[in-house]
């Protein structure tokens, strides 16, 4: 039974959000222990539009034509290695995976029939970035272990598209609901996988941070997965300067209680802080606020 | 063995143009006889833009690299009708396909081989969707009715390039020194000419090359779709027939060879027609690419 409670009535919604619809935040901070801070963030849309260079019409300024959003992305790394080198990691890996998916991906928008090979494009583009990252270390004595995760989310309407490597995490909060999305590329969680070992605390103390996976590190195993967009979703996405302090509960509660995605970033970092702050923290929080009237009148 | 420069000019040719490396014009000119200007056209690109909301990374700039240009558009309608009718029929057209063509066609720029057919389907589907918007606004008002325009668009995705004809405004491209005409007149004399029943002579001088056979918001459509291959050193024309009623080929090869801009040569082009006589709407869009260093 749908109540007729604002969810509820989202998720009947079909069409794509509006640029104004769209709710999103993003905040980093260095934690109280670290001086630096080595993660790094990217909120961006690619859009198309057109652009007018001469005409005989006397009113371009009200042509139909306008701008139109092809895809949101979202993108959290996490650096790992010493001096600035993590820095430096996580920035050229963002950098790098975001001029791969913006200029290469030909058919990014067509979002009907091309799920494969969006699937490898994003694949291609973590393989691009590592190879980056590898070359950049190389030339540095002392940057060789530098290494970052990688988490990129991609909307194209219907769909999420979600690129993993590392511990970053994407979780979804939905009807009270939270759901972490991606898998822990961590020494830990393989172990577990295979039955090796089991949740002690002192297993997780040893293998917990250990990256299985990472661009830049020995291993790279990006995992690309497809989601369907809903409009009941709040989306997070986080490095693990967060969850180290926060509890999946304690996120829940905040993401129910949100009245914004700035101030749930806010109050999230706060909590990560009063935490301990042991690490670098990165969060971001996004979702679409339906406007204009009943959402039965949408088309 | 070829030189180093030679090799370089080679390799650049395949390369899609800068921006900065389109040199394109379009210009209007009622004429001398009639009062108002029917004829309407539009230049414009398809942009796909990197807006980065948020980020910590200190140079934003570096993710977020400008406009690239998806696409490039030239289109020129020849509107017909009484009264305002006319300037409102290709004003329409205009508005509309270029609506069309940026919003609902998908795959535009994916430059496969497996879409071309597809592609030419959609921009086929695009004119007859403006044709039905004109017969509509037609039966709504009935100033309005009878009214039609023609319809010629050119559009560029790199390398390769569409040509959308309906009605008897032309497409010519010079190429190597040749001026050729890619686009085929949709009129009553063309028809009659390509059954056998007209010589070339008749459709110079029968009143029949005026009526047309084919146009948008006419009673009959018949959009046809040419897909070329772009090349540099090509120059693209597209008219009203204001223009090629008073000049003929040879002086548009000629005034082309010659050309100094797009500007220039759209400029000298329309003060021909209207020193020939000037009888009709005037409409003249000149596109080229042009090498520059840098980039």
């Amino acid at each position: 039974m749908a109540s007729s409670e604002g969810p509820a009535v989202a998720g009947s919604i079909e069409r794509k959000p509006t640029d104004d619809e769209i709710d999103v935040f993003g905040l980093t901070h260095p934690g109280k222990v670290r001086k630096t801070n080595q993660d790094h963030f990217l909120l961006a849309s690619v859009h198309k539009r057109v652009v007018v260079h001469l005409t005989s019409l006397t009113d371009v300024a009200h042509l139909p034509f306008g701008e139109e959003r092809l895809a949101f992305f979202a993108v959290v790394a996490d650096g790992v290695g010493g001096g600035d080198y993590g820095e430096e990691a996580s920035r050229i890996a963002l950098e790098a995976v975001m001029q791969y998916v913006t200029r290469s991906m030909q058919c990014y928008y067509q979002s009907d029939a091309r799920e494969g090979e969006f699937i490898d494009s994003l694949q291609t583009a973590a393989m691009q970035s590592h190879a980056i990252v590898r070359e950049r270390a190389e030339g540095y004595p002392g940057a060789r272990s530098m290494a970052t995760t990688l988490t990129l989310w991609m909307g194209v309407w219907p769909w999420i598209y979600l690129l993993q490597v590392g511990d970053s995490r994407y979780y979804i909060y939905r009807d009270g609901k939270l759901s972490q999305m991606t898998r822990d590329q961590t020494m830990a969680q393989a172990l577990l996988d295979q039955g090796v070992f089991s949740h002690s605390e002192d297993f997780q103390k040893k293998w917990g941070h250990v990256l299985a996976s990472a661009i830049g590190g020995p291993q790279t195993a990006p995992v690309v997965t497809r989601i369907a967009s809903d409009w009941r979703n709040v989306h997070l996405m986080c490095s693990d300067g967060l969850t180290k302090h926060v509890p999946d509960e304690r996120i829940a509660q905040r993401l129910g209680e949100m009245t914004s995605a700035k101030q749930a970033c806010e109050a999230l970092v706060q909590d990560a802080l009063d935490g301990g702050g042991t690490d670098n923290i990165t969060v971001i929080v996004g979702r679409s606020v339906p406007k204009g009237g009943a959402p039965a009148a949408s088309p | 063995m070829p030189a180093p420069a030679t090799t370089a000019t080679a390799q650049a040719a395949g390369r899609k143009p800068r921006d900065d490396e389109i040199d394109a014009f379009g210009l209007t000119h009622p004429g001398k006889v009639r009062q108002d200007n029917q004829d309407h056209f539009l230049i414009c690109s398809l942009r796909k833009q990197v807006v980065v909301h948020q980020s910590s990374l200190p140079d934003e700039s570096r993710t977020a690299a400008g406009s690239e240009r998806l696409a490039f558009l030239a289109m020129v309608a020849d509107g017909v009708g009484g009264g305002a009718a006319g300037e409102e029929a290709s004003r329409l057209a205009v508005e509309a396909i270029t609506d069309y063509v940026s919003h609902s066609m998908r795959a535009y720029y994916a430059a496969e081989a497996a879409s071309d057919e597809e592609f030419s389907q959609a921009l086929e589907a695009a004119a007859l969707g403006c044709h039905q918007k004109l017969l509509q606004r037609g039966d709504e008002t009935p100033d309005a009715h009878g009214m039609a325009t023609t319809l010629t668009l050119w559009l560029g995705v790199w390398p390769r390039a569409w040509l959308l004809q309906v009605g008897d405004s032309r497409c010519y491209l010079l190429r190597n020194g040749e001026l050729a005409q890619i686009s085929r007149d949709q009129t009553m004399a063309q028809e009659l000419f390509d059954l056998g029943v007209f010589t070339r002579h008749d459709i110079s001088t029968t009143p029949l090359r005026n009526v047309l056979s084919s146009a948008i918001g006419g009673s009959q459509t018949a959009p046809v779709v040419t897909r070329m291959t772009q090349e540099w050193g090509n120059v693209g024309l597209l008219c009203s027939d204001g223009l090629t009623k008073h000049v003929p080929d040879s002086r548009i090869r000629e005034r082309l060879l010659a050309m100094t801009s797009a500007r220039q040569v759209c400029e000298a082009l329309v003060q021909d027609a209207l020193d020939a006589g000037g009888t009709d709407n005037i409409t003249v869009l000149v596109g080229r690419s042009v090498q520059r260093p840098g980039g």
